[in-house]
């Protein structure tokens, strides 16, 4: 319980800084009474840049040995100023680092060394804790002794990871001097503790300004008391970082529904360009976190992964957002310009970032980081120059998007604004808030508003198209002949059941002002729905206009090709049937199913469909009707109906069905159980009486 | 549910010795397979492409909008003096074909060796 309270005081108390053990230092010898205590280690501690080397006998770096003269390193004294804070993560008791005391531009290793007299009770167990800011890794020796390390230092080149706060047990024997061991049995055994910590720090982190080694005071102490140090400096630490799940739920789910809205509407783009940026902010807030956070990822890898894919990616995705949302086509060149500046940015700045120190010098590492800042400037001006048009073509829609493009902009310049001293990084509640954090924050606002505005116009348009279809399903049904025509000598009905509202079926029934005939054009427009709807519009028309000047059925279908031709896609399989007050019937093909006269195929050459080609060549019969023929005219709606297993109804069925003299209407209702696919018309003639 | 349409190309030879391509189609054929049907002929090199084959073998369906496409491919090549055949449709398919025309531009065939043996 008693350990609970202590752990809450260091939360309340802004922790980790505060040492409740009474330190001060006279010369060279920091001196600390321990009781159950802790105490932060501000000085005197002795730096130098560089290696040490080993000790031919031990094989440990001679620099960590207690007895080591570093009379000539440098002075350095971790107090940090009153209210200093780290300008990256917000912990307090900030200090600057090596780069800011004398060594600017300095990367690689670093010593310090500090020591420390000590009076603890026999046998209490001491640590040493807190470093939860450093740059970048290290190792920490007591009087020699490798106790452990932040950081992997088993190859040449350490891995490093962000800072997270860490505790070091300190071994019994280590804090016992052999020149006071006569003094071990009395209450309080002083003991001389030197401690040294090797750094290594990436050129890379050189970015950020006044870093290198130690930015925060390490602490000593009771065991207890540094590991309540230690609990409290992670809850600090996670709270710092707290923005990263969040942004990764939010944005998980703003992906999720961007991309449910191309449900609605598959033709817009924008929806799988929003989604898919969304995602990848997704990705960046679970690459911060997770760098941050663990040490499954190097901080190396993050900031890789971060410059050489998400954040190109990123700037290439909104890019293309704002192009496809303002729906702009022009410059043509600017999509795939925008994507070689992805690839770009993505060269310049894993090659800028000093990532590859032993392969890229600094200097080529310098120029590509210019490259970097050019791009960025470019990016920034293309989504500035793409929001200007949406400025001028949607009005209030690219003003919204103005602010939030912007800042999402400059957001990409943290580190070349905090160079300048802008203040770039806020701590509200202890969390680490960027400009980019705002900027994203703003963007989704403003993109959530702009989609639901959007919704909101898409569900008015679908209303609109949809009573535009209902209307056209209107026109076609008031175009179409009845159901049933009674003439001299023939009954005529006809069954329609379009595959969707509108279809690309048609037939005309037609009888002659004068002289007793009947014309009966039936055909198939190439394709469905709408677009085919309207095709048939055009070919009606121009039947009944034809018919005006011409009963015969090839000048008919010539007048029909002739308008189709040209309209692009626009074909259509038709006969043409005449059929005269005698029962002699004139048949004209253009790739139409034959009819079937009492249940068989009339036999007919095959012929190129409407629309295909100028002066086509249609197939002519000359047939009679007797009292009693029955005449039925498919479309392909029939013979192509398809069930589940992937079955056409097919011409067998066809015949089948037709030896039972069924209705127009049973036809179409058997096709259509079976499993239509496309539209289905169905004409049955039967020659009632045979006239003169 | 139309399946997607896939086309492949494939260079073989004519028991004379000329270089034949084979256009083998997979799934349905209906409007949406403009780039599967036209896209893939006309990327063949219209100079050495003077014998094609279309092999319907494992295609499932075609529509009106599909036979359509196919036409103007035969229209195509017509134009250009290319010569065409096709094979392996099925029993309807090669109905619906004759019914369009379609073997006034090219012969149909059972097989891939019957077509390049009568093309």
């Amino acid at each position: 319980m008693a350990r609970r309270y202590l752990i809450l005081f260091f939360i309340l108390a802004g922790i980790g800084r505060i040492g409740w053990a009474q330190a001060s230092s006279s010369g060279n010898t920091a001196s600390v009474t321990i009781g159950q205590s802790a105490a932060p280690l501000y000085g005197p501690w002795k730096f130098t840049v560089g290696d040490s080397p080993l000790d031919p006998a031990t094989h440990q770096p001679l620099w960590a040995e207690p007895g080591f003269d570093d009379s000539k390193w440098e002075n350095v004294d971790l107090t940090p100023k009153e209210g200093a804070t780290d300008p990256m993560a917000g912990f307090s008791g900030y200090v600057p680092g090596w780069t800011a005391k004398g060594h600017p531009g300095y990367w690689g290793y670093a010593w310090y060394r500090i020591r420390v007299r000590l009076n603890a009770q026999p046998g209490e167990k001491l640590a040493v804790g807190g470093l939860d800011d450093v740059d970048d890794a290290y190792q920490i020796f007591a009087n020699g002794s490798l106790l452990g390390g932040f950081g992997d230092f088993s190859s040449n080149h350490p891995v490093i990871y962000y800072s997270q706060p860490m505790m070091f047990s300190l071994p019994q024997g280590v804090v016992k001097s052999p020149e006071e061991s006569s003094q071990a049995a009395s209450r309080l055994a002083p003991a001389t503790v030197v401690l040294s910590f090797r750094f290594w720090m990436e050129p890379n982190t050189l970015t950020q300004a006044d870093v290198g080694g130690i930015h925060s005071a390490p602490l000593l102490g009771d065991a207890g008391t540094v590991a309540a140090g230690y609990q409290s400096q992670w809850i600090e630490l996670i709270r710092a970082y707290a923005i990263n799940p969040i942004e990764l739920v939010v944005f998980l789910l703003l992906a999720l529904g961007a991309f449910s809205l191309t449900i609605f509407d598959r033709s817009d783009h924008v929806y799988l360009w929003m989604g898919a940026v969304f995602l990848l902010w997704a990705a960046n807030a679970a690459n911060l976190a997770f760098g941050a956070w663990t040490q499954h990822l190097g901080g190396v890898a993050a900031s890789v992964v971060t410059d050489t894919f998400l954040s190109p990616l990123t700037f290439a995705g909104w890019v293309m957002v704002w192009w496809v949302w303002f729906g702009l086509h022009r410059p043509a060149w600017l999509p795939p310009t925008t994507a070689g500046l992805a690839v770009l940015l993505a060269a310049s700045n894993v090659l800028g970032g000093d990532y590859f120190f032993t392969v890229v010098s600094h200097p080529v590492s310098v120029a590509f980081h210019l490259v970097s800042i050019v791009v960025r400037l470019a990016f920034l001006a293309i989504l500035l120059w793409i929001v200007a048009q949406g400025v001028r073509l949607r009005g209030m829609e690219g003003w919204l998007a103005l602010p939030a493009v912007l800042l999402f902009g400059i957001g990409h310049f943290t580190v070349e604004l905090a160079y300048l001293r802008i203040q770039m990084i806020w701590f509200p509640l202890g969390m680490q808030l960027t400009l980019a954090h705002f900027a994203s924050l703003l963007l989704a606002v403003v993109l959530a508003f702009l989609l639901m505005r959007r919704l909101l116009v898409s569900l008015e348009n679908q209303r609109q198209m949809a009573l535009d279809v209902k209307q056209a399903q209107e026109v076609q049904q008031v175009i179409l002949p009845p159901a049933q025509m009674t003439l001299p000598g023939l009954v005529i009905e006809s069954e329609y059941r379009p595959a969707l509202e509108v279809g690309g079926d048609f037939f005309q029934i037609i009888p002659h002002p004068t002289d007793g005939s009947v014309l009966i054009i039936a055909g198939d427009v190439a394709g469905k729905g709408l677009r085919s709807g309207m095709l048939v519009a055009l070919l009606v028309g121009a039947i009944r206009t034809a018919v005006r000047f011409s009963f015969d059925p090839m000048v008919v279908l010539n007048e029909l090709n002739h308008r189709l031709l040209g309209r692009g896609d626009a074909q259509a399989t038709c006969l043409a049937l005449r059929i005269d007050a005698d029962g002699a019937a004139t048949l004209v093909n253009a790739g139409h199913l034959p009819p079937y006269l009492n249940g068989a195929p009339l036999p007919m050459e095959g012929a190129l469909p409407l629309g295909m080609v100028p002066g086509a060549l249609f197939t002519s019969m000359n047939f009679k009707l007797a009292e009693g023929d029955r005449l039925i005219l498919l479309s392909d709606g029939i013979a192509e109906a398809r069930n589940a297993d992937g079955q056409l109804y097919g011409f067998d069925r066809i015949e089948q069905l037709l030896q039972s003299h069924p209705a127009a209407a049973e036809i179409a209702a058997s096709a259509q159980r079976f499993g239509q696919q496309d539209d289905i018309s169905v004409i049955a003639v039967t020659r009632t009486t045979a006239q003169a | 549910m139309q399946s997607e349409t896939k086309a492949r190309v494939e260079q073989i030879t004519s028991p004379a010795g000329d270089p034949v391509f084979v256009l083998h189609f997979e799934g349905d054929i209906a409007s949406t397979s403009k780039d599967a049907v036209l896209g893939t002929y006309q990327a063949l090199p219209k100079e050495t492409a003077k014998r094609v084959l279309l092999d319907f073998t494992k295609v499932d369906y075609i529509n009106s909008s599909g036979i359509a496409l196919v036409i103007q491919l035969l229209i195509e090549a017509s134009n250009f003096g290319q010569k065409v055949a096709a094979f392996g449709l099925s029993a309807h398919f090669t109905k619906v074909f004759t019914m369009v025309g379609i073997t006034k531009y090219a012969e149909l065939f059972a097989t891939q060796a019957e077509a390049l043996a009568g093309l």
